[in-house]
């Protein structure tokens, strides 16, 4: 009905007066058979923010997959991804009925093969995002409703919206205040900087207390020369792990292609 | 982790086989006492070393932005440089008294750039490649 009037892109909520005589218990499994007197069709879409445009590009930038998984309708969720500029055909949407009484292979080739899932339910989502964790992919899950709940709570970083409910935002391991998509790079920004920071610096440590051991290993075996005194190692030391962290520690990299 | 150890053990081979390369070299081609020697050595060491940081940092920095200023900062490596070519000013020698650096004559600065910038530019795209 909804799609005959073209409001198949939209959340709809019909209210109307029940001219069967059924319980809400029965006409709940028997939706066919209800007769309803319609009043009103209350059309609800969701409005693109302004700055999701920005992630977007930091997560195309930085080699990072995308994946919408979406309690919505596959013609809403196509009409939002036309907005920001994704050209969807009907063949690469897959719903939440495609997924169900499917094996765990066809499971894994349909989430790796594709990025949007439509009309999804909560357990879903969960095993999308448990499917992807098996495969040892680093999974962040962004979400503001309940239904999102067991996505976010399984991923590696849940994320939620200050506006979610709740229950989202007591188990994500993020809240993004005012909803605001624009702290996502500033976010990776900085966790990039940490990580890559600990790494430079731990391979510095690590090739020189390397090296020390070839060289002490060397001059003990063929009894020949060796540049280890205290005095040289100390001066190895400067310049090959004291200066160099130094920098890498003050200077923080930023790894974007703006910087 | 993997990448990591990888990483170390290329390193520090380099660094290691360059060191040694040097002694051998100059052994060879040079009438050379001791002290030398371990001059050559350390030299090269230090050298491979600090290409081994610009190997760490500049794949990392970004590939449209390749962070020149950390390339300035190794100005330090001036206070090196002097000490070892007999430079005499106050604040070389105590450095030099500090770390026992000593004069290295010019005909073995020619082997020590060769081997360096050799074993440097094996460091730089070894790593990059892995």
């Amino acid at each position: 009905m909804f799609a005959d009037k073209e409001l198949g892109i939209y959340r709809n909520v019909l209210f109307g007066i029940v001219r069967n005589d059924m319980s809400s218990e029965e006409f709940k499994e028997d939706l066919e058979g209800l007769e309803v007197e319609p009043l009103c069709v209350i059309s609800i879409t969701d409005k693109i923010r302004d700055d999701v445009y920005d992630a977007l590009k930091l997560f195309e930038g930085n080699g990072i997959k995308l994946k919408i998984l979406s309690g919505d309708s596959a013609k809403a969720i196509q009409e939002v991804t036309n907005i920001i500029g994704w050209k969807i055909k009907d063949s690469d949407m897959i719903t939440g009925n495609d997924l169900d009484n499917i094996s765990d292979e066809q499971f894994k080739k349909i989430v790796m093969d594709n990025v949007i899932f439509a009309r999804l339910k909560p357990e879903h989502k969960l095993r999308i995002i448990k499917t992807l964790k098996k495969d040892k992919i680093y999974t962040a899950m962004i979400g503001d409703g309940v239904n999102d709940l067991p996505a976010i709570k399984e991923a590696d970083m849940g994320i939620a919206m200050e506006e979610g409910s709740s229950i989202t935002k007591e188990v994500a391991d993020i809240v993004l205040l005012k909803n605001k998509f624009s702290l996502l790079p500033s976010i990776f920004d900085e966790g990039n900087k940490i990580v890559n920071t600990v790494k430079s610096v731990g391979k510095l440590f690590i090739t020189k207390i390397s090296f020390v051991i070839y060289i002490t290993l060397l001059s003990l075996s063929f009894s020949g020369f060796s540049a280890d005194t205290p005095q040289s190692i100390s001066l190895i030391n400067v310049f090959g792990i004291a200066l160099p962290a130094f920098i890498i520690t003050v200077k923080k990299y930023r790894y974007f292609p703006d910087c | 982790m993997k990448e990591l150890i990888t990483f170390v053990i290329l390193s520090a081979l380099v660094i290691v086989v360059a060191g040694y390369a040097g002694i051998y070299f100059a052994e060879k081609y040079y009438a050379i006492n001791e002290k030398e020697i371990q001059m050559v050595m350390l030299t090269i060491m230090i050298i491979t070393n600090i290409a081994n940081y610009f190997s760490i940092v500049l794949p990392d920095a970004g590939k449209k932005c390749t962070d020149l200023s950390s390339l300035r900062t190794w100005n330090f490596t001036w206070i090196y440089i002097p000490a070892a070519t007999g430079s005499d000013m106050l604040m070389i020698n105590l450095v030099k008294e500090f770390y026992e650096i000593d004069y290295v004559r010019p005909d073995l600065w020619v082997l020590i750039m060769t081997i360096s910038i050799i074993s440097s530019f094996i460091l730089y795209f070894a790593q990059v490649q892995i």
